[in-house]
């Protein structure tokens, strides 16, 4: 499919002759998305043009030409995965690289401005010089924040101090599907980026949900997120770059510390502990094979292959990792006291993480400070996926954690994911543990034809277990697309319908290429 | 008309509907206090103050769902034996329903419990426009009663979703014009074992400082700024002492509460850091000696509403969003747009100043002794930067002019969510005075 | 059995599309301002201009969805080759190189008549002068008499040393002052050092990069040969390029030179004492007296700030053959990652030196960001080359150095290309040659 001569040239005229292309070999570079892609293969539909808008007018023109031509259109910023490729065949890619500034960093009211290509990991840098931090979701400090809270997910290793991305959400631009501008919040009143809600009624309501529309309901432009304090260096030393290979050394006030616990039950426990403390600067539970994995390949690789070193790893599956950061040495002792405590009353232990794995406790520190590890998801198999899972209570993780390991280990025995020791989940806390996010992750490689075919199908799988199973959190069943919402919703209170309304009443033209939102298709049906 | 279970909305909007009239709710009891419309004509004002249980109570996940007519009184009584409490709003008066106050995303007193604007709500049974009940975030299910939830684990603690949706944010503030919540879930916090009051008085400019650099760090339970009028507002209607302000002087209360895990320790360390900062910008923080702050953080008062007790029903009020360097220049503003920054002036204002949201933002609340007409006033502050985020009666014109590509999209919303426009209709977005 | 561009799909298909090609290694990012490692994404903004994207340009051909025609040359060729997004994507991936998937795509790009005309130029040259430039080949020892320097003829004589000069050093004459210290330097061993002469050719390299692998074979026989016959133990080169052509683009084609190659800075630094020698060690090892010396023990203060080459650096390992199994399970040291570069040698040679402070800048060792001479680019993307080079002294400038110290005559000249452009007096470019020569003396 190729894109019509006069909306061609429109774009070009619009933006740029420099920042609209059709070239195929370009087109193609923005359909390998083989991440996050339950069909087999590389390829998401090729794009009929990329666009490069620099500002929000231009993206409003060309979302208005989208429009008038009736073409569907997708944003993308540092794009990971399908969900920001074509879902489609006639659809024009909005890449927004151009976008790439920090409008305005607020010391005192702690907030930041971005435009859609500013990463974590650059803001991060900028930040810590001036002791705050920014909350780095799970897809890691190489992507973009913006997208993250405007439009996809939003845990992350940081969630316990600093929450899940959507609720840091203190403003938006938004270019509404059919072009219109919209500013969410105190901006659209000109009373500066205070407040992401009101007057009345807060727009974020349709703006997002637990998950973003993945591009399917316009477009963010700018962005404003709350930011938290960093007690540590301007700047951390390290030298070194491969994961295996980092050297840094862990600053005053600050510790990481693993905590292992002998079952699901006192780990469990431990959990509510942590939830109600008020301690820790970033938790999470990271399964002994997948922190194997991507900090110590080769021990990876020695540990999968020897029965007997696989079943010691096992005896490491219920634990987290837990960083303190103290504003004070009484406030960093105090965090410390308390972690004591909890692994004490609890049966647990806390090891050297540099004696259970070799990586040193510096760069594990590091790693999720500034959570580089997410890329090394790839290392072991070449890619993963995220099945079962959700955020709800930390009893409904648990229970989540315990069914989708029993749900992972069919996969590996058919073939359908490799070997990664079984346990994969993702556990951890958000706000202090005002709820819980977990994920089973299992690991596949995309290039081996047989697990590509099974991905779907296992996808499916789980979102059949979620109602059956009674497992809290909705898991990510729509990351295989918009038509899983005809499953869920109807089990759900029927909250397809409304996302559907919704979505006609903003894109009655369905033109914001909805493949991982929701489409008008079988909207009939659903509504009877 | 009084109502005495939920699932008789339905009927009754669909009646509404049909009859071309529209319907408002009522959860509190007592007088209303926050200056909203009053229902058009042809509405029916339902009250639901009568469906008043409290469903469930989780110690572990911190977490109770109530009905309409739980007051806060009624909710701190019973979780207190649990060893939890609830974050709420400056001494809500007896009759104030928790579901209601949180629905109206009313400023909460804790700004480290205050993640997100919309905390401590999180899930929410609604009933929209169209009769359609919806259950919000993770109260969507899977499972089809709440037991059915609970037996999986879920205990209503999402407050996003589900999946892409995300309504609850829809129904908070709308005053009743997106949907009626027939219950909600409620995040609470552990009780602290220990709670130390403290006050210190100061300029408005100084106050502020320590407070950006307390909330920065999540230090402190309750804060709170007054001016002197405010704490002799409050006072009067407590019958106690406010510690003593000189001319132009705030006052700032502060509790802080102990952690549940090695109490002592917890307040020691907090105590020196508060204590440490508070040196730094040169103000000294002293003990609660009055119980002054102890009274004013209280979860009720027996007495009903503090500021009709202490100024009768002679008062008005405008409140907006700001933020902590930015809200004094605002107050400054509202003094001089009631004439209470004349010298010889009689006019009482009294001004609150509550941060939220970790101290990023803050509620300006401002009390003026009287009826006066606050429209000029309004225009003034908005233009200065004041933002209503929850319009009243008299900012809602002033709220809504200023942002006509929201008022665009909220009545489209509007139109989803209540087809028939049955729900407290022609209000807030949809205000005859509001064009765009 | 040679490589082609199919035998890379399971690279080609492996990108994740992480973007870790774009940026330098997340763990080290300290500011955004120098966050970006690509010179191609960073310039030509589409993604089919970053690692990933000429990976998805690749598979695409290769998958039959696009031509390999022109457009599709032009996404190869705006490439400096530099490896930053090999080292990027290697921080995780045992299992993709890009450099190599991007070389092949060059070779078919040359198959296909696809090359830019400017490197068919540059291989015109070679072939007809032993240079890039296409200068006289009699001309090529020309720098020894305008410097003074007299050094053994390998052609006639026996030698311990060859110095292969290189064609930037040996024609450009705003480099003498480098390549004439860096023959004093080898001098100072006291060993034999000699040159081929007007006998010397073109090492290859810059063919080879731009797609013209054929091409190899010719110069690399000629440098063998010539190696051989003189009886050197040791090849010297003082040029980055030449020393990724001899230490690793030989032996992975099967034509390793027959004797060590070293860097000037690796030698050097070795007759200093390597690491944890004193300053006097490197004076007196490498020149006639410590810069303070007869100066009333006056230090004068310079900031100097390295650059480190590409093909010394991050390009710099040594060759440790070709892995044939699942890359998944490659081992460490057989990936391309930037390990083993040259980069703590130049660095303490600029630190041994009284009244030097180095300051770094934020992109260094195996995340520096390229001078843009490579890869072709110099020859035929002037434009590109030339605003890879500014970032760079935008970078330098940012340390507060006023001098930027390379081990490269490419970078140097690059780098002296874009002062001259920004028109700035704010820093100046050396050779790691010329400036320990001048420091102490």
């Amino acid at each position: 499919m190729i894109i019509p001569a006069d909306a061609l040239a429109d774009l070009r005229a619009a933006l740029s002759a420099e920042r609209v292309a059709d070239d195929p070999h370009i087109l193609d570079s923005y359909a390998a998305q083989p991440f996050h892609k339950v069909e087999p293969g590389v390829w998401v539909h090729r794009p009929i043009a990329v666009a490069m808008p620099e500002n929000t007018e231009e993206v409003i023109e060309l979302v208005k030409i989208c429009n008038k031509y009736k073409l569907r259109y997708k944003a993308i910023s540092t794009g990971w995965g399908a969900q920001g490729g074509a879902g489609f065949d006639n659809v024009v890619q909005v890449d927004l690289r151009h976008m790439d500034r920090i409008l305005e960093i607020d010391v005192e009211n702690r907030t930041i401005v971005v435009e859609p290509y500013v990463t974590c990991a650059q803001i991060q840098a900028e930040l810590m010089p001036l002791g705050l931090n920014l909350h780095i979701h799970g897809a890691g400090s190489n992507c973009s924040p913006l997208a993250s809270a405007t439009s996809h997910m939003g845990m992350g290793f940081s969630s316990i101090s600093m929450g899940y991305a959507p609720r840091n959400i203190m403003g938006v631009e938004w270019v509404l599907p059919t072009g219109d501008l919209l500013q969410v919040g105190s901006i659209g009143s000109g009373a500066g980026w205070i407040s992401p809600d009101g007057p009345g009624p807060s727009l974020r309501g349709i703006l997002r949900g637990w998950a973003g529309a993945d591009g399917g309901f316009g477009i963010f432009t700018k962005c404003a997120l709350k930011l938290y304090p960093w007690a540590g260096p301007s700047e951390v030393n390290v030298t070194g770059t491969g994961m295996d290979h980092l050297d840094v050394e862990i600053p005053e006030n600050n510790s990481f510390h693993l905590c292992v616990f002998k079952d699901m039950e006192s780990y469990g426990r431990a959990l509510y502990d942590l939830a109600h403390a008020e301690i820790g600067y970033i938790q999470a539970k990271v399964a002994p094979g997948l922190a194997l994995a991507i900090s110590q390949f080769d021990r990876f690789k020695l540990t999968r292959d020897n029965e007997n070193l696989r079943k010691m790893v096992g005896g490491f599956s219920h634990q987290f990792f837990i960083c303190l950061q103290g504003n004070s040495t009484e406030h960093f002792d105090y965090q410390v006291h308390v972690l004591e405590s909890i692994v004490e009353k609890n049966g647990g232990s806390m090891l050297d993480i540099s004696q259970v794995m070799g990586t040193p406790p510096g760069a594990m520190w590091w790693m999720l400070v500034r959570n580089s590890l997410a890329p090394a998801m790839f290392r072991p198999t070449g890619n993963f996926y995220s099945t079962l899972g959700g955020d709800e209570s930390i009893a409904s993780a648990l229970r989540q954690d315990i069914e989708g390991e029993k749900l992972k280990e069919g996969f590996i025995a058919e073939g359908a994911c490799e070997d990664d020791f079984g346990d994969n989940a993702h556990t951890l806390l958000y706000e202090n543990g005002l709820f819980a996010h977990t994920e089973e992750l299992l690991l596949f490689d995309h290039r081996n034809r047989e697990q590509g075919e099974k991905l779907k199908d296992l996808s499916d799988t789980v979102m059949r277990e979620i109602p059956e199973k009674l497992l809290g959190g909705g898991g990510f069943s729509f990351f295989a697309g918009g038509y899983a919402h005809d499953y869920l919703g109807p089990q759900m209170d029927n909250y397809h319908l409304w996302q559907r309304r919704i979505k006609t009443a903003f894109d009655p033209d369905d033109l914001s290429d909805s493949k991982y939102f929701i489409n008008s298709e079988g909207a009939e049906l659903a509504e009877h | 008309m009084k109502v005495t279970e939920a699932v008789a909305l339905p009927e009754l909007i669909h009646d509404a509907a049909e009859r071309g009239a529209g319907i408002t709710v009522r959860s509190s009891t007592g007088p209303g206090r926050e200056g909203r419309s009053e229902p058009a004509e042809n509405c029916t004002q339902i009250d639901l103050s009568g469906i008043d249980r409290i469903i469930n109570i989780n110690r572990d996940e911190r977490v109770a769902i109530v009905e309409p007519g739980v007051t806060y009184q009624m909710l701190a009584d019973a979780i207190e034996p649990h060893g939890l409490r609830v974050c709420h709003p400056l001494l809500p008066p007896a009759g104030k329903s928790v579901l209601a106050s949180l629905i109206d995303r009313e400023p909460q007193t804790i700004p480290k419990y205050h993640w997100d604007f919309t905390d401590p709500l999180l899930c929410a049974e609604v009933y929209f426009g169209t009769g359609e009940r919806f259950r919000t975030g993770g109260a969507a299910g899977p499972g089809k009663t709440l037991e059915e939830q609970w037996s999986g684990g879920m205990f209503q603690k999402n407050p996003l979703g589900p999946a892409q949706t995300d309504l609850i944010k829809l129904v908070q503030a709308s005053q009743g014009t997106m949907g009626i919540a027939t219950w909600a879930s409620v995040r609470l916090e552990c009780k602290p074992e220990i709670r130390r009051g403290f006050v210190t008085a100061g300029s408005f400019a100084r106050l502020a400082e320590f407070v950006s650099a307390i909330t920065r760090r999540r230090l402190g339970d309750e804060i709170m700024l007054l001016d002197a009028a405010q704490a002799e507002c409050l006072s009067s209607a407590l019958n106690i002492t406010a510690p003593a302000l000189s001319g132009g002087e705030w006052l700032l209360a502060i509790v802080i509460g102990s952690l549940p895990f090695h109490p002592e320790e917890s307040i020691a360390f907090q105590v020196t850091e508060a204590t440490e900062l508070a040196a730094a910008v040169g103000v000294e923080l002293n003990g609660d000696e009055t119980g002054f702050v102890r009274a004013i953080t209280a979860a009720a008062t027996a007495a009903g509403d503090w500021k009709r007790a202490s100024l009768g029903e002679d008062f008005s009020q405008i409140y907006f969003l700001s933020t902590l360097n930015r809200a004094e220049q605002l107050v400054d503003v509202a003094r001089k747009a009631w004439g209470a920054s004349e010298p010889d002036s009689d006019i009482c204002v009294a001004s609150y100043v509550q941060p939220l949201n970790q101290g990023r933002t803050c509620h300006v609340e401002v009390t003026i002794q009287g009826r006066v007409s606050l429209d000029d006033g309004a225009r003034k502050l908005a233009e200065a930067g004041a933002f209503f985020s929850r319009p009243s009666a008299a900012t809602t014109p002033v709220a809504y002019e200023r942002c006509p590509d929201t008022v665009r999209a909220l009545r489209k919303v509007k139109d989803v969510l209540d087809p028939p426009h049955v729900l407290n209709p022609g209000r807030l977005f949809d205000d005859p005075r509001v064009e765009v | 059995m040679p490589l082609a561009l199919e035998d890379f799909r399971r690279d080609m298909e492996g990108c994740s599309r992480c973007s870790s090609c774009k940026w330098i290694p997340l763990s080290q990012i300290r500011s955004k301002r120098f966050s970006q490692v690509c010179p191609s994404i960073s310039k030509f903004k589409f993604h089919a201009y970053s690692g990933s994207g000429k990976l998805n340009t690749g598979l695409s051909i290769i998958d039959g969805r696009s031509e390999f025609d022109e457009a599709a040359a032009d996404i190869f060729y705006k490439c400096t080759m530099c490896g930053g997004c090999d080292v990027g994507c290697k921080v995780y991936r045992n299992d993709i190189d890009l450099t190599d998937t991007f070389a092949e795509a060059r070779a078919r790009a040359v198959e296909l008549g696809h090359a830019p005309i400017e490197l068919l130029m540059l291989v015109e040259n070679m072939n007809a002068e032993n240079n890039v430039f296409g200068e006289p080949k009699d001309a090529r020892a020309d720098w020894e008499a305008e410097t003074g320097v007299e050094l053994l003829d390998a052609n006639a004589e026996q030698v311990d040393i060859l110095l292969h000069v290189g064609c930037r050093l040996a024609y450009d004459t705003a480099l003498r002052p480098e390549i004439a210290a860096a023959a004093r330097i080898l001098q100072k061993t006291g060993l034999k050092v000699g040159t081929s002469k007007t006998a010397e050719s073109c090492c290859g390299f810059r063919a080879y990069e731009s797609g013209f692998k054929s091409e190899l074979a010719k110069f690399s026989d000629d440098m063998v040969n010539r190696v051989k016959s003189c009886g050197a133990k040791m090849v010297a080169v003082a040029c980055s390029d030449c020393f990724g052509a001899f230490n690793y683009v030989y032996p992975k084609n099967g034509r390793a030179l027959p004797v060590p190659v070293r860097h000037i800075a690796e030698i050097a630094d070795e007759m200093a004492g390597g690491a944890g020698r004193e300053t006097a060690k490197t004076a007196a090892a490498v020149s006639i007296r410590p810069a303070d010396a007869g100066r009333g023990g006056e230090t004068r203060t310079r900031k100097v700030t390295y650059h480190d080459p590409c093909n010394l650096g991050r390009k710099g390992q040594d060759f440790t053959g070709q892995y044939e199994g699942n890359k998944l399970d490659r081992p460490d040291e057989m990936r391309r990652a930037g390990q083993g570069g040259r980069y703590d040698e130049p660095r303490r040679l600029i630190e041994s030196i009284p009244g030097v402070e180095l300051v770094e800048m934020e992109r260094i060792r195996e995340y520096s960001w390229c001078c843009g001479a490579g890869g072709g680019c110099y020859e035929s993307q002037e434009e590109f080359s030339l605003e890879t080079a500014k970032e760079r002294i935008e970078e330098a400038i940012a340390t507060g150095a006023d001098t930027l110290v390379t081990s490269c005559p490419w970078c140097v000249n690059n780098f002296n290309l874009a002062i001259e452009a920004m028109e700035t007096g704010a820093i100046e470019v050396v050779g790691i040659s010329q400036f320990i020569e001048e420091a102490f003396s």
